[in-house]
């Protein structure tokens, strides 16, 4: 925006430079030019010097003059007001300037980053007034500056610093502008909210049975839960760990050093004591508290390399599982995700994939690690006092039996606490993908209502599955006190009665502590490995799902098509009990536009869908150029098939990365080609940040009808034969859907198109309208020769004009 | 001068003048045609800031011309459009990160550009950082100024070690 000034009185002064004194403040003239800037009405903040560096300043407006004054408060340039004639704020791309037109010709008395903007647009209207008023007469008096308190910029010295505040913009009416205004080009894109539709999707599962046992699988179930062989399924675990087997043996290796150095302490105390008690030597002393330090040198050396070895083999793990599990996800057909809540996948992919990792890097090795220490005592327990051992060998049993009591209740606990973590997720994910709904309907107390009963759920299960433990537990350490203190009397009446060294009944009673300890530990291992089976179950699950519409190994590689699309008795259900298309029978021709017609339910996307194999037919086939599509490579067709959808999907990235999402290869110059066609460059010229505006969920946000025209540029760079067009134009205004269907129009030539759309008139261009009823096709021609028929595509026209004559109306 | 002109394949230099007005105005003259007051645009701003400029009334925004490459334009003509663009893009590069530390919910970014050194505060790190190719990143700080950051690689290893941090 530019101001300039209505009169221009005589005596004026170029922009100067100051002088010495006026820079040190060395003279009178000095002194008053310093309190008039003291008393200066306006103070900007700006950043950038003349010599584009950052550099903080500030552009101070007294009644006579504007000057710029650095941080020391050293008078840099002065503007006289004489010498201005116009004076313009100049936005630009993440800053701005402000110039003054002198006359000498433009000079800029600051320039800044975007933080300061929205101080000088406040400013604007204010610096415009005062350029309007006349210079203070000499000796007479100062005439009033401009209202102070009015708006944000006159109020207060601008920030001298980024990084405070901004001035917030006047709230209420509109800055009147002097007469002299200009506007600049750049213009502010006004935020616009996108619509949100949602789709009902009501299909039923189809029953199936197990290969195993034949009995019906469970609902919602891929894979038959009675036949999963656990041991089969560890197996399949351990098959990640295969490709790291040397980091996983190395591991090994140091756990059974680790092992031996964690039994061997124990059984140099004994030496010890039975040093002392039995007279033994000096040196003998030091001989083991050297070897004890040595002992424990050596295992924290073992265990330091351990940790470091898990840590790299965890890593690898984890990325590996990831990636399966991620490859799995997107190998399955459209009609796995129609049946499942989305935001599971994640949990899936990330909690799931990290509870395998715990597993192969913490817990196998944590397990196995038990067995062995449990083993070795017991080893070392024979040793010590064989009578004595086979008596505390007789919880055993009994402990064993608990865990095999425990082991079901714990497997259900965990997977109901599965179940209600899901459930908080998806009832987060749900509520943050319908938020606009929610907010509309003003439903967030329904909605809190909802969470609260889920969370109350997943703490009501955490705390029986705490619950469990807690009273277990402590029946575990009874069990082993009690059996403590049973080999201190019977070890204590050995050793009174000469059968057994003191040094002995210390080590026995030190690795009894030992024995039970793993055996109390496996009940945490047991925890865990039924966590992890539940992981693995669900990952595994996932990974073995099959897809609805598989390629076959012989799929035929689809370099190009000519365009024909031919339906053979096509019926398609995605409830198989309730047919959507019936028999349909339909020939399009290469190159030919198609417009599907019919009320909501008549077929019309499922028709699209199985054109994009997205789901095959029940019965019947469709064929592309006399191929069957399920012989097809379905990334080969649908490289040959543009698809542009009421609802556009924009990926985090760039404009042009969007636009190029079919073709990574695309150029620069292909790109704005393509934009060009679909009457997007325009717009994405008039962005401040061009082709490399951000978009998508963390970018720029874009009206309905710009990411319909970027749709339509990616499809337009795909270059494809086939081109479908779902309600391309449903969600944009008229003026917006002129431009469209301009583009569209462009697009369509030479391809074989099949168009949707509610507004009968935007398929007028159509070179056949098939009119859907009931999943039947009811009528077919075109426009002329269907109206004129009088059927239903008549009704549809007529009811269609009177609504719009009685909304216009 | 009718519709929009594109000439994305010419070879020899472009019938086309930039020059700035006495009031510092970008004026353009197309085949001889006096345009006015035009308006300079990077299509691709941070990965080809010197080509694919379209040319625009400042006025309505219309599009007279897309610019393969300012090389393409006499020596005058390209001078005044590298300083209209320079004024128009205020994206400074940065050059080095000399540190990037958190301090209590803040990320603080202690950089070196080609505007001079600065400091970048960032109170959500991973929302302030945008990719834009490989080896390219937008980074906006807290008050919305926006860093370009590319060639890591050809940085000095503190750079590249302070990246590695968080990249």
């Amino acid at each position: 925006m530019a101001y300039g000034k209505a009169g221009r009185g005589g005596g004026r002064r170029k922009a100067v430079e100051p002088t010495d004194g006026e820079r040190t403040g060395g003279d009178g003239a000095a002194a008053a030019l310093r309190q008039r800037l003291a008393d200066g009405w306006l103070r900007l903040g700006a950043d950038i010097n003349e010599a584009r560096q950052f550099q903080r300043y500030e552009l101070v407006f007294t009644d006579r003059e504007a000057a710029v004054i650095d941080e020391q408060g050293r008078l840099q340039r002065r503007f006289p007001k004489g010498t201005i004639d116009e004076i313009e704020l100049r936005e630009g791309v993440a800053g701005g300037a402000l110039v003054l037109l002198t006359r000498d010709g433009m000079r800029e008395a600051a320039r800044f980053t975007l933080p300061h903007l929205e101080a000088y647009r406040i400013a604007m209207p204010r610096i415009a007034a005062w350029l309007e008023e006349p210079l203070p007469v000499p000796g007479g008096a100062a005439p009033q500056p401009p209202a102070p308190g009015s708006d944000a910029a006159g109020a207060s010295p601008s920030a001298p610093s980024g990084r405070e505040p901004h001035a917030a913009p006047q709230a209420g009416a509109p800055q009147k502008l002097p007469p002299r205004v200009r506007r600049g080009a750049a213009q502010a894109a006004a935020p616009r909210g996108a619509a949100v539709s949602a789709e009902p999707q009501g299909a039923a599962e189809p029953s199936r049975a197990c290969r195993v046992c034949g009995k019906r699988l469970w609902h919602r179930r891929t894979k038959c839960l009675r036949c999963s062989n656990k041991y089969l399924m560890v197996r399949r675990i351990l098959a990640y760990a295969q490709p790291h087997r040397r980091l996983m043996i190395a591991s090994g290796v140091l756990l059974l050093f680790s092992i031996a150095f964690e039994l061997i302490p124990t059984y140099l105390m004994k030496l010890l004591i039975d040093n002392f008690t039995e007279g033994g030597s000096r040196s003998a002393l030091l001989w083991l508290i050297v070897a004890m330090a040595a002992v424990h040198l050596i295992g924290t050396g073992v265990s330091m390399a351990r940790s470091f070895i898990g840590l790299r083999f965890g890593g690898r793990l984890m990325g590996d599982i990831r990636k399966h599990a991620f490859d799995a996800i997107l190998k399955l057909s459209m009609s796995y995700f129609d049946r499942r809540q989305v935001s599971q996948f994640i949990s899936r992919v990330q909690n799931d994939t990290e509870e395998l990792k715990q597993f192969l890097t913490e817990g196998f090795i944590q397990f196995l690690s038990q067995v062995l220490l449990a083993v070795g005592v017991l080893g070392l327990l024979f040793y010590l006092n064989a009578p004595l051992t086979w008596m505390i060998l007789i919880p055993v049993p009994f402990l064993a039996l608990g865990f095999l009591w425990i082991w079901p209740r714990i497997r259900i606990l965990w997977y109901s606490q599965w179940m209600s973590v899901m459930n908080v997720n998806n009832v987060i994910g749900e509520s943050l993908q319908g938020i606009r709904v929610i907010k509309a309907f003003a439903q967030e107390r329904r909605e809190k209502q909802r969470f609260a009963q889920a969370n109350d759920t997943l703490v009501k299960r955490m705390i029986s599955m705490g619950n469990l433990w807690m009273s277990v537990s402590p029946l575990f350490s009874l069990v082993i006190a009690a059996f403590g203190l049973l080999v201190w009397y019977a070890g204590g009446k050995s050793v009174l009665g000469g059968g057994m060294t003191l040094g002995s009944l210390t080590a026995y009673a030190s690795y009894l502590v030992m024995f039970f300890g793993p055996l109390q530990a496996f009940g945490a291992s047991l925890n865990m490995i039924n966590r992890v089976m539940g992981s693995a179950e669900r990952i595994f699950e996932l990974m073995d799902a099959k897809s609805d519409t598989p390629d076959r190994p012989d799929a035929v590689q689809l370099e190009s098509a000519q365009g024909e699309i031919r339906f053979d008795g096509v019926r398609y259900g995605y409830d198989k009990s309730r047919a959507v298309l019936k028999d349909l029978n339909l020939t399009i021709r290469p190159g030919e536009m198609i417009g599907l017609v019919g009320p909501s339910g008549a077929g019309k996307s499922t028709l699209i869908n199985l054109v994009c194999r997205f789901y095959d037919p029940d019965a019947g086939s469709i064929t592309l150029d006399g191929i069957d599509l399920r012989d097809i490579a379905q990334e080969s067709l649908r490289a040959r098939i543009g698809v542009v959808l009421q609802e556009t999907f924009l990926f985090d990235g760039t404009i042009a990365q969007n636009i190029a999402y079919g073709r990574k290869d695309a150029s620069p110059e292909s790109i704005i080609e393509a934009a060009r066609t679909a009457g997007a460059h325009g717009f994405i010229c008039g962005l401040p940040e061009g082709y490399e505006t951000q978009v998508g969920e963390r970018g720029h946000r874009l009206s309905g009808g710009e990411k319909q025209r970027i749709a339509i540029a990616r499809a337009v760079l795909l270059d494809p034969e086939i081109l479908i067009l779902d309600e391309a134009t449903a969600s944009v205004d008229t003026e917006t859907e002129r431009a469209i269907q301009e583009a569209l129009a462009r697009l369509v030539k030479g391809r074989t198109t099949i168009a949707i759309a509610h507004r009968l008139s935007t398929l007028r261009g159509a070179d056949r309208l098939i009119v859907l009823e009931q999943g039947r096709i009811a009528e077919t021609g075109t426009h002329d020769e269907l109206y004129r028929s009088k059927g239903t595509y008549w009704r549809l026209v007529e009811s269609q004009k009177q609504m719009t004559e009685s909304e216009v109306g | 001068m009718n519709g929009n002109l594109v000439f994305m394949n010419r070879s020899k230099p472009y019938e086309v003048m930039l020059y700035h007005s006495r009031e510092g105005y970008l004026k353009a003259v197309l085949g001889g045609e006096p345009m006015g007051r035009v308006k300079l645009v990077r299509c691709f701003p941070y990965s080809l800031p010197d080509r694919l400029i379209s040319v625009r009334t400042a006025d309505t925004g219309k599009e007279l011309l897309l610019l393969p490459s300012l090389d393409q334009l006499e020596e005058e003509s390209r001078i005044a459009a590298v300083m209209e663009l320079e004024r128009e893009y205020t994206i400074p590069r940065i050059e080095r990160i000399v540190s990037i530390r958190k301090k209590g919910p803040e990320w603080i970014w202690s950089v070196e550009t080609d505007y001079g050194p600065s400091m970048l505060h960032m109170s959500i790190l991973h929302e302030g950082i945008h990719s834009l190719a490989d080896g390219r990143w937008i980074v906006t700080d807290d008050d919305g100024r926006r860093f370009e950051l590319s060639n890591l690689d050809r940085m000095d290893q503190r750079s590249r070690d302070q990246w590695e941090k968080i990249g």
